[in-house]
């Protein structure tokens, strides 16, 4: 009995022999199709272990990155190491426009308006003393023009910089302010100590050596390169230059001690250049009133501070003085400058015009405010407040 | 049987073979039912036997009083004496080191309380403790720092170690801080094995004379075979027991609620110090987490401290972590300093002891 | 038939067929193959299971099935009128139904092959009762009443095609209850095995979970454990008993498979009507008389066990009925010339079959219940579960039900088995298994978002860790946080029974801490002096991690405890004026 149920098709714990089929006839076409199926999920196999081998960065790290501490990637212009010997780097870190403040909040305002795209901030400690220490906040500038001016508006007066093909430098103090290309570094040390002072001297050096420079924007070779003004004293203007909403990428160049200024900028051509002269001239002349004529050109006496500025074109340039105080000094500066301008060459001429549209071009694309003429955006004229335009405060 | 009915033919015949049948049939019950009875029999005696055989008998079960039933607690203990090697006379009691190379400042540091050779012999199997409570990336200065370690790692190899195993049993997911830290790629990239916690990994350490953990879950499987026990912690605040250095660093081996420690935290890491007696530690003061310890998370908690030392004595290096690295007023060195010493476990006055420094680059 | 040949001949398995074909194409027929298919999708979905998790996802799809399920996408898309992430991918199983039928079913997936195995090895029937099992019946139309009360719920704004999409389903079960079990045994067999001197070397590493301290443990996995095995174990009483009456997915493709090109054809003038197609037929879709096209799983087993080779796989054939000359009844009907043998002349039944007016009444059903959930207390507006605490980066609650599908995908990857599956008391019927957290188990890991990244259908949005912290790029939006830490202090040490403890400063992961102290001195009873740190919250900087309530010692009702309130995802649970504004 035993041996009959097993043999029996109704009690079984597994299916035994369950695939024989009872069909006749057998199709080569069954295998044809089995093989694209099997190619199929070979391409599934293949696909999914690709994908698994190529996982998504963002999903695994942090803002910081805990292998690769101060990497090529994150360190930018910074090259390899800066840190002289006996200081020790310190993890670098990235700021853009959005978070900025986060590093140097309450001053992020005055770097924005030269252009600001980034900071690279790091410190260096002493391995003698860890409570020395160097910071060094490194500034992309988008220009040299915008970096040298930013490195003029925080200088303080009576220092001259040491000016090289490619760059302005000064020490004050416990400090190093340098500029070099688009970049401006403020590296500021914690003492006086010589052993802080030596640390500035070769990061100096460091620097310039990690940072690519560019020669310096052609209005250093019209003032110091033909007028002979120290190049230390010019500074460009990239906005609301004398608190005009229409006067941008204006370069100025003090000439006297009292203050008086040249200044030069580029128009589109000659007729521009006439009407943007005028503009300046009705500018001037809402604050005063005209007080003379020399060679062609009104000077206008600002009644609140009893200067003299006056403005023309000159070929495709207009040129100007302010705050003069004397007219027939004033007078002789602009005529040095007028010559100097007229034998420019055409190639600075569009130059200039380069540099303009493409820093445009770039705040465009940024929709920055700084060209909408709200006036508070530039502190940085060497600490002398010009009175005028459209500042009331 | 159904031969049988097939001979029958006449009704005389036909009831003999039926009484025959009748008889047989009776003889095959009773013999169905000595069968059932005998199995009943040994049943019941086989389930009789267990229940009411006193207790030490062969197969009984009996447990009159529940106590053989309870639970039962199985401990086991470190080696006598912890993996300590003595010092040797002439080296110094600190070995420290200044500098960027953390390569040679480790080398350094080491042989200034006498060098690798003298505390790991060819064939050990090193446990390497390091600090991995966070998962937080190793720049944050709250783990140790994975360089550090990796030369570490490095060097207890050169010295003919046979196996490192790196072991921490972390507040945060073990995998997650391994990971996030660094310490797991480094510690495989020097060649030493990482053991992650998993919930068999722990049994109950008893440690004699321990007030909090006599009897405590420990992270056991690393320590199987394991002839030493170097620590290597990193310089950090502490928001209750004001510094997290080498000494409280043991806590990361142990398992169970220990979250309770907190109540007594300077007791525990005096236990702490009775519980793992190291062969030596290393103080990793190449970041010091100067405050919002023990977590961190921001950079600017973190200054470079570019230091390690090297102690057999955990006490006297977490003293000179607290004075020099984190820079506190040594007139207020946290209470376990005073509760770890007066248990004779260390010398928390780093000054009386002699400390070789040295300067790298 | 003996496996051993006459003289000269190859045996077994290189045999060639009595038809003259070569030996493989019997061995390598069809149905052959899909059994290695079967094979490797069920490993494969096994396989992306198994690395859900932080150290070995690397970039595995490991949603992958649960992205290709049609019935996500559909109902997603009904509820959200969007088509979310990778959603799209279910047209890699949808396109394929409308050429060839339901493929996917008896194919891909790894749901039906598990149903399949098991009524396979535990087939004890007979032949005849097998052909018996496998007739079909009427309880087959319920998948389409389930479809489309759950399709009309979706449109209304609550997604519940979780509860019973296979791949849903199985994802959950093998999430919280057959993967734990897996690990409970590899962690428990040294130890079990210590005793006996054995050494068996650590499994640990071939763990669901390696490197979790514990071992995960999941809400209501009795639950979820006792409906995969009822579900498998119908099959010991109706073959694939889910994939025919259950599966909503499978209502779906049934209903698409109906437009498919190929199907199964029966050739009248050889079928005998012995019925052996039924021996093995997975779908109970009647081959043997007019195929009923929207249950038939394309397994192919009928033509494997058709004794007059009359069913064949065809484009499109078109029923010749109309073309049958003579009396079927007296047996002399022919068909092109041929004698029709078979005594039904049907070969198919093209619709479904669910009456229209059961469609009607499951539209209606699914028009009721929608205000039968969403008038629970739980889930409206008005009576929201403090313990609602879902994963960072989940969308507003009610998108949030317009997405969940309950697959737990996301409670699989958690590292510290903080997401549990929510039961009735957190968010009702229609939240039920949607992941919430408990802090009592686990806390939420401070640099993770794992979560966010498997959530195939963006209820739990994409997020990186920038965006969950607040930093880099997402500065100014402040993190994301879950909800917020209070204290109870009639139970916290320092404040009620002044004993020093503060666990929770010490694990407060944000920078700086959002649990601060108040030093105070205190003079207990027999005059000792104790100095207390008495631990408060900065509801500004609590972004609701709640590692301070799973690590608090008051273990049973931490004394440190997060609720929802201040949650980023929702305005009305806000806590504080400004938060997140700045």
């Amino acid at each position: 009995m035993s041996s009959a149920r097993r043999n029996g098709n109704d009690d079984r714990v597994f299916v035994r022999n369950g695939r024989r089929p009872y069909r006749r006839s057998y199709s080569v076409a069954e295998v044809r199709w089995g093989a694209v199926v099997l190619v199929f999920l070979a391409l599934v196999f293949f696909w999914v272990a690709w994908k698994g081998g190529h996982p998504d960065p963002k999903l695994f790290t942090t803002g910081i990155d805990p292998l690769r501490p101060g990497s090529a990637a994150v360190r930018g212009p910074l090259g390899g190491s800066l840190a002289p010997a006996g200081w020790t780097e310190g993890a670098v870190s990235e700021y853009d426009t959005s978070n900025v403040y986060e590093k140097i909040d309450g001053r992020e305002d005055y770097y924005r308006a030269y252009g600001f795209e980034r900071l690279f901030f790091l410190t260096l400690t002493s391995d003698i003393d860890i409570a020395k220490t160097i910071d060094i906040e490194l500034f992309d500038l988008s220009t040299a023009a915008n970096a040298l001016g930013a490195y003029a508006g925080e200088r303080p007066g009576g220092i001259t910089p040491e000016i090289s093909s490619s760059g302005m430098a000064h020490v004050a103090r416990n400090a190093l302010f340098l500029t070099r290309g688009k970049y401006y570094a403020r590296v500021i040390g914690s003492d006086e100590s010589p052993q802080v002072l030596d640390a500035l001297a070769r990061l100096r050096t460091s620097l310039e050596g990690a940072i690519e420079g560019e020669p310096l924007p052609w209005a250093y070779a019209l003032f110091s390169g033909r007028l002979g003004i120290d190049p230390g004293k010019v500074t460009f203007l990239l906005g609301n230059a004398f608190s005009f909403d229409f006067a941008r990428y204006v370069y100025t160049a003090t000439v006297d001690d009292d203050g008086g200024r040249l200044f030069v900028s580029a128009a589109r051509d000659e007729d521009s250049a006439l009407t943007l002269a005028a503009r300046f001239n009705a500018g001037f002349l809402e604050y005063g009133k005209g007080e003379a004529v020399r060679d062609g050109v009104e000077w206008v006496r600002d009644r609140y501070i009893g200067r003299l500025a006056a403005c023309t074109a000159a070929g495709p340039w207009v040129i100007g003085m302010k705050g003069a105080v004397d007219l027939e000094r004033g007078a002789e500066e602009l005529a040095r400058l007028r010559s100097a301008v007229a034998l420019l060459p055409g190639e600075t001429h569009r130059l200039a015009l380069e540099e303009r549209r493409a820093d445009e071009s770039r705040r465009g694309a940024r929709a920055e405010g700084v060209e909408d003429g709200e006036g508070n955006l530039f502190p940085g004229e060497g600490g002398e407040t010009e009175r005028g335009g459209t500042d009331e405060r | 049987m159904s031969g049988d009915r097939k001979r029958v033919h006449s009704p005389a015949g036909r009831k003999d073979a039926d009484t025959a049948d009748a008889a047989r049939h009776r003889f095959e019950e009773r013999r169905a039912f000595l069968k059932r009875a005998g199995v009943a029999a040994v049943l019941a005696a086989g389930s009789t036997w267990p229940a009411l055989a006193p207790p030490g008998w062969i197969f009984s079960l009996r447990d009159p009083d529940g106590k053989r039933g309870a639970p039962k607690e199985k401990t086991f203990r470190l080696p006598e004496g912890g993996f300590i090697v003595e010092k040797p006379a002439t080296a110094a009691d600190l070995g420290v080191a200044r500098g960027t190379d953390i390569r040679a400042m480790i080398r350094s540091a080491v042989d200034g309380i006498g060098g690798i050779a003298h505390y790991i012999r060819k064939g050990d199997i090193v446990v390497v403790k390091p600090n991995v409570a966070f998962e937080r990336p190793a720049l944050l200065g709250a783990t140790t720092n994975p360089e550090v370690l990796a030369e570490l790692i490095r060097l207890v190899k050169e010295a003919g170690a046979s196996e490192v195993r790196v072991a921490d049993n972390p507040i945060e997911t073990p995998e997650n801080c391994f990971a996030r830290s660094g310490i797991r790629e480094a510690a495989l990239a020097a060649g030493a094995k990482v053991y992650l916690p998993s919930p068999a990994d722990f049994q109950v350490l008893n440690v004699p004379g321990a007030a909090l953990i006599e009897k405590w879950p420990f992270f056991r499987r690393p320590f199987k075979d394991a002839a030493k026990v170097i620590g290597v912690a990193p310089v950090k605040d502490h928001n209750l027991c004001g510094a997290s250095m080498t000494t409280k660093n043991w806590y990361g081996l142990l398992g169970g609620r220990r979250n309770q420690f907190h109540q007594k935290i300077d007791t525990i890491i005096a236990d702490l110090a009775l519980m793992l007696r190291p062969t030596f530690v290393l103080l990793d003061g190449t970041r010091v987490l100067f405050r919002s310890g023990p977590t961190g998370g921001s950079l600017s908690d973190v200054r470079p401290g570019r230091t390690v030392v090297a102690a057999v004595d955990s006490l006297a290096a977490d003293a000179f972590g607290w004075e020099d690295l984190l820079r506190r007023d040594p007139g207020r060195l946290p209470r376990y300093f005073a509760e770890t010493a007066k248990r004779g476990l260390g010398n928390p006055n780093w000054r009386e002891t002699v400390i070789r420094e040295t300067r790298i680059g | 038939m003996s496996d051993v040949g006459k003289m000269g001949r190859p045996s077994g398995l290189f045999r060639p067929n009595r038809d003259g074909t070569p030996w493989y194409a019997r061995v390598l027929r069809i149905t052959t193959t899909r059994i290695v298919a079967q094979t490797f999708f069920f490993t494969l979905f096994v396989f992306l299971l198994w690395v859900t998790w932080f150290s070995r996802m690397g970039g595995y799809p490991v949603s992958l099935f649960l992205e290709i399920d049609p019935l996500v996408g559909i109902a997603t898309a009904l509820s959200t009128h969007t088509v979310y992430r990778w959603l799209w991918r279910g047209l890699w199983v949808l396109v394929p139904t409308l050429v060839v039928g339901r493929v996917f079913c008896n194919w891909v997936c790894p749901y039906g092959t598990l149903h399949h195995f098991f009524a396979w090895v535990f087939n004890i029937r007979g032949n005849r009762n097998n052909i018996d099992k496998n007739r079909y019946r009427d309880a087959q139309q319920i998948k389409y009443i389930i479809l489309a009360i759950f399709l009309v719920l979706a449109l209304f704004g609550s997604l519940q095609i979780g509860l019973l999409d296979p791949i849903s389903l199985l994802v959950r079960s093998m999430t919280t209850t057959i993967a734990p079990a897996a690990d409970l045994a590899l962690i428990s067999l040294p130890g079990a095995l210590a005793d006996t001197g054995l050494r068996v070397p650590s499994l640990t590493f071939l763990s669901s979970s390696p490197g979790a301290a514990e071992q995960r443990v999941f809400a209501g996995a009795w639950f979820i454990g006792l409906t995969i095995i009822g579900l498998v174990g119908m099959n010991l009483v109706i073959p694939r008993f889910f994939c025919r009456v259950l599966c909503p997915l499978g209502a779906l493709l049934g209903v698409l498979s109906r437009f498919s090109l190929w199907r199964i054809d029966r050739d009248i003038t050889k079928c005998t009507d012995c019925d052996l197609c039924l021996k093995h037929c997975e779908g109970a879709s009647d081959p043997q008389g007019a195929l009923r096209k929207s249950e038939c799983f394309v397994c192919f087993n009928c033509i494997d066990d058709c004794p007059e080779d009359a069913l064949s796989f065809r484009a499109s054939p078109l029923p010749a009925t109309d073309r049958i000359r003579g009396s079927l009844r007296d047996g002399r009907a022919t068909l092109f010339g041929k004698k029709v043998i078979s005594r039904n002349a049907e070969t198919v039944v093209r619709h479904v079959d669910l009456p229209r007016r059961r469609w009607l009444f499951s539209a209606m059903a699914g028009v009721l219940a929608y205000p039968f959930l969403r008038l629970s207390r739980a889930v409206n507006k008005r009576g929201y579960s403090e313990k609602a605490i879902r994963p960072p980066g989940t969308v507003e609650e009610s998108e949030f039900l317009e997405r969940c599908i309950k697959c737990d995908q996301c409670i699989n990857v958690c590292p510290t088995n903080v997401l549990q599956p929510s039961l009735l008391a957190e968010a009702g019927l229609e939240g039920f298994w949607a992941p919430v957290m408990d802090f009592s188990v686990g806390f939420c890991q401070y640099n993770c978002v794992l979560c966010s990244e498997v959530c195939p259908t963006g209820a739990i949005r994409t997020i990186t860790t920038d965006e969950k912290l607040g930093s880099g790029r997402f500065a100014g939006n402040g993190p994301i946080r879950v909800g917020t830490a209070f204290f109870n202090r009639g139970r916290c040490l320092p404040w009620a029974m002044e004993t020093p403890c503060v666990v929770c400063e010490e694990v407060c992961p944000v920078s700086p801490k959002a649990i601060e102290t108040y030093r105070e001195q205190a003079v207990r009873s027999d005059g000792s002096k104790v100095i207390l740190n008495k631990p408060y919250i900065r509801p500004e900087l609590c972004i609701g991690c709640g590692i301070c309530e799973h690590e608090c010692p008051v273990m049973d009702d931490a004394a440190v405890y997060v609720t929802v309130a201040g949650e980023t995802r929702s305005k009305e649970r806000s806590l504080l004026l400004l938060q997140g504004e700045g």
